[in-house]
């Protein structure tokens, strides 16, 4: 018995090392050896912050949210450093999936009521989004993990000047911050007789006391990160969007159907005072016109002068019906990003390097009808712009029939450049069709 | 075994109920079965509430975020180690031609482990976390959990020291060195008495993330197939060395991967290039135990069709192959690039945990059932129902989930945004809740089937296994 457990000793013994040997080296050597500094751009939490993170490690963010920008990843802002995680002194959450954005440089993105709303609920700003509602967080949790967010990043409140030390963005923390008095980042032309005027930003801005609200959120927050929406704004002028075109072979080879097969089943249909039959029909036509469409463009312009003839007012009638079943779909799922008025100033649109499209630009009064309808479809490649085809009912995901009302609305607010003669009217549920009262109208 | 001499024996001795012969095991079993049950349906719901996420508006306890940790806790410290130290406690006094060390004990450590667990329940559920994956459990559960793995090396060794039988076969080796190393990985992983940095900490929990499963849930789960093929075919082992050579690789190999979660982090490019090369070097292990295995079922591939354990056994097998095949593979720095943070690597950890040592977990229980307990199981028909519901969910989830992944990882390269592919996998998800739906009617099954044996009226007499 002895010296057969001797035979086992020596190789236990061997193994035992061997272990010890590896723990050493991968666990032990590195907490000897790796230590990143303090870094200069980076403060430590404070108080409120930290209490931000408890809340966020606790109710799981981390599963989904990755907290480290890697450098591969696209448009989640300049990669992460090691230095960045010094302050972190209960732990990491760092991640392990990314099924939501990462948030490692979220700070600035958004204002504090963004956040508010959208962590109340997330489908009110982003359709389709799969994040849990944390409607039940009390207002103090809520407000300690939208500053804990806002402090993250280059752009976030924890930034710091490297030449100086001091924080990068102080004018936004008095902005942000619940603890102090509100006050509101307005140009000084705008200054009126009454404003107290407490701070100045820079020759063109100062701070007045007051609460902001809605847009001017967003438009404080741009102003202070100017720097950044500048290098947006020459991107976004360097690359001009690719003019749409339409060729059926390439519809039919990247989505298998093509608009045809989509305008036989939808109630829109009546608007077309021409369709082909087939994709053939439409490719002969197209031999001796490059210009035809697969509709015939309805004029959602309001005109000059009425029309006198009872058929021409109902004809306008029907238009203008049809585009306001489009606009309650509009407000529910577009204006997040594109702004109530369709001028591209939604909340959401805050913190996008290619922003959401603004309405009013011309290009768009001259987009067809197939254009609208198969971009809010497939959405935009390289853009936020969902394809609401895809999203399921759950998600908030648009039929057909709702993405072509959506189009009728968009020619409308794009050829009128705003909401025209439907101002002052209500834009009624989104998703439910014009009732069969109403339809025989667009006839 | 009726009644009447339970209560005699009773009378007799107070503990009686706790030094009745193999009745850790079967407790233990009985116990992996439930928590099989529970930890599915906390990953049911979990899945459901990531495709319909309005599921549960007002309870901060049915969160997603909430219940994500349950379920990895209950399938990995419930499920699949309760079951498998169940039959580990069959196997070891089995190999030893002795005893049990401690019948008491061992149900002591039965009772504390279920303690700690649905107090773990109840404590992640309520949001208190340690916040680190698969160490969620807070440090008042992590010290239980610590002294139930010293109670189960006194157990284990105390077995092997009192063996009749002087060779040790790989089996014991396995589980008797898992004792000792697990502990160890568990206290760095867990790190109940210092804080680490950011970053530092991620080194240190990756360590244990990754060795949770390559010393724990595989050299258990490998070791009881060592014991479990041979057995069951009655070939014999195709090559002790070859055994060997697996076991002592696994310990060299294994234990610093865990650095390829982190291989596009600002951590030391040395310690990437140590896991990335360790992690390709698990394929010596690996195919020593698979060849190993393969080899020795050579002539009795067909017992797979009448012999439900072994059908578990093997379907752990292949795919264990499959998990250690495309592990090496993600793990190297171009391929992780692209796969990183994508649903793929959940389709990993679901492949490795459930379709590999969740097997193995199963058919280790429908094996040691009938033998600790003396009984029949109670449906043949309930257990082969679960075998295909089993099987058939977790190939539906590694289907939704790869395609999921790669989806992503396409998506992203192309510098699509987060938003959007959230949206673009919603029907791949939807496709996991039906995986997970056919995982947790699987389940149901074991649990009444399980129930029914061990404590149910004597089953009707319908063999389980007429071969061995």
């Amino acid at each position: 018995m002895t010296t057969q457990r001797a035979n086992y000793l020596y190789p236990a013994i061997g193994m035992g090392l061997i272990l010890s040997a590896i723990i050493f080296v991968v666990v032990l050597v590195p907490r000897w050896t790796f230590k990143p500094g303090q870094p200069k751009d980076l403060r430590n939490y404070t108080a409120q912050e930290q209490r931000g993170r408890t809340v966020y490690r606790r109710e799981g963010c981390w599963y989904c949210h990755s907290m480290a920008s890697r450098p591969q990843d696209w448009d989640h802002g300049v990669r992460s450093k090691a230095s960045d995680y010094f302050w972190d002194k209960d732990g990491h959450l760092l991640g392990s999936e990314r099924s939501g954005p990462d948030l490692a440089n979220i700070g600035g993105k958004f204002p504090d009521e963004y956040h508010d709303q959208h962590h109340r609920q997330p489908r009110s700003l982003k359709p389709g989004s799969i994040m849990p509602s944390y409607d039940y967080l009390s207002k103090e949790e809520m407000g300690d993990v939208i500053a804990f967010l806002q402090g993250n990043g280059p752009n976030g409140t924890r930034a710091l000047d490297v030449a100086n030390g001091e924080m990068k963005w102080a004018f936004f923390t008095k902005t942000w911050n619940p603890t102090l008095p509100r006050v509101r980042t307005i140009p000084r032309a705008d200054v009126q007789p009454g404003d107290k005027v407490i701070g100045e930003v820079n020759q063109d801005y100062v701070t007045v006391e007051g609460q902001p609200n809605g847009w001017e959120w967003v438009a404080n927050w741009k102003h202070g990160v100017r720097e950044r929406e500048e290098i947006a704004s020459r991107n976004y002028d360097a690359h001009p969007e690719t003019p749409y075109k339409y060729t059926a072979e390439i519809e039919e080879f990247m989505y298998g159907t093509s608009h045809e097969a989509q305008n036989a089943k939808t109630p829109l249909n009546a608007l077309a005072t021409k369709t082909y039959a087939n994709e053939d029909e439409l490719h002969h036509a197209r031999e001796k016109d490059p210009n035809a469409a697969a509709w015939t463009e309805v004029s959602f312009k309001e005109p000059e002068v009425l029309p006198t003839d009872v058929v021409g007012l109902k004809a306008l009638e029907a238009r203008r019906v049809v585009a306001n079943q489009g606009r309650g779909i509009y407000n529910q799922k577009c204006s997040a990003c594109h702004g109530l008025d369709g001028n591209g100033k939604g909340w959401a649109s805050a913190s996008m390097t290619r922003r959401a499209a603004n309405f009013w630009e011309d290009k768009f009064k001259d987009y067809r009808t197939d254009t609208w309808y198969w971009r809010i479809s497939r959405g935009v490649p390289g853009t936020q712009m969902p394809r609401w085809e895809l999203m399921s009912g759950h998600l908030g995901g648009l039929h057909a029939d709702q993405r072509l009302y959506l189009t009728a609305y968009l020619k409308y607010i794009s050829q009128n450049k705003g909401l025209g003669k439907l101002q002052g009217t209500d834009a009624p549920n989104a998703g439910a069709p014009p009732s069969a009262a109403s339809q025989p109208a667009a006839k | 075994m009726d009644a009447q001499t339970n209560m005699a024996t009773a009378d007799a001795n107070p503990w009686a109920w706790f030094d009745k012969e193999h009745s850790a095991s079967t407790r233990f079993m009985v116990s992996g079965a439930i928590w099989a049950l529970v930890g599915t349906f906390f990953g049911l719901f979990a899945a459901t509430e990531y495709w319909a996420p309005d599921l549960v508006r007002i309870l901060p306890q049915l969160q997603f975020g909430r219940i994500r940790p349950t379920h990895i806790n209950a399938v990995a410290f419930g499920f699949i180690s309760m079951s498998t130290v169940g039959a580990i406690f069959y196997v070891i006094p089995e190999l030893c031609r002795t005893k049990l060390y401690s019948e008491r004990l061992a149900n002591f450590l039965m009772i504390a482990w279920n303690a700690v667990l649905i107090a773990g329940v109840f404590c992640l559920t309520n949001g208190i976390t340690e916040g680190r994956e698969y160490a969620e459990l807070p440090w008042f559960l992590d010290i239980p959990m610590f002294l139930a793995l010293m109670t189960y090396i006194v157990i284990v060794w105390g077995t092997v020291l009192n063996r009749q039988e002087k060779q040790l076969y790989v089996t014991t080796w396995y589980v008797a060195g898992t004792t000792l190393w697990f502990p160890v990985v568990y206290l760095i992983g867990n790190r109940v008495f210092f804080q680490m940095d950011g970053i530092a900490d991620s080194i240190a929990q990756w360590f244990y993330g990754h060795n949770i499963l390559g010393l724990w849930f595989t050299t258990n789960g490998i070791g009881l197939t060592y014991y479990f093929l041979p057995k069951i075919t009655k070939n014999p082992l195709y090559s002790h060395l070859l055994s060997i050579v697996g076991f002592s690789t696994i310990a060299m190999f294994y234990t610093p991967t865990g650095t390829h979660h982190l291989l596009q982090m600002p951590v030391p490019e040395w310690l990437k290039a140590v896991a990335v090369i360790s992690s390709v070097m698990l394929l010596v292990p690996v195919m020593s135990v698979l060849v190993n295995f393969f080899l020795t079922m050579k002539g009795k591939w067909g017992m797979i069709a009448s012999n439900l354990p072994l059908r578990f056994f093997l379907t752990a097998m292949w795919f264990y192959l499959l998990t250690c095949f495309t592990g090496p593979f993600q793990a190297t720095r171009w391929i992780n690039w692209y796969l990183h943070f994508t649903h793929w690597v959940v389709g990993h950890a679901h492949f490795a945990l459930l379709g590999t040592f969740g097997f193995v977990a199963w058919g280790a229980i429908y094996y040691c059932v009938p033998r600790v307990t003396g009984r029949q199981w109670y449906s043949r028909r309930l257990a082969n129902a679960h075998y295909w519901l089993s099987l058939s969910g977790t190939i539906l989830m590694m289907i939704a989930l790869t395609v999921a992944g790669l989806a992503q990882a396409a998506a992203w390269e192309e510098g699509t945004v987060v938003y959007r592919t959230v949206v673009m996998v919603a029907p791949m998800m939807g496709l996991r809740v039906l995986s997970g739906l056919m995982i947790v009617a699987g389940q149901v099954l074991l649990v009444y089937n399980i129930l029914m044996t061990v404590f149910g009226a004597e089953a009707p007499a319908e063999a389980m296994e007429s071969q061995d």
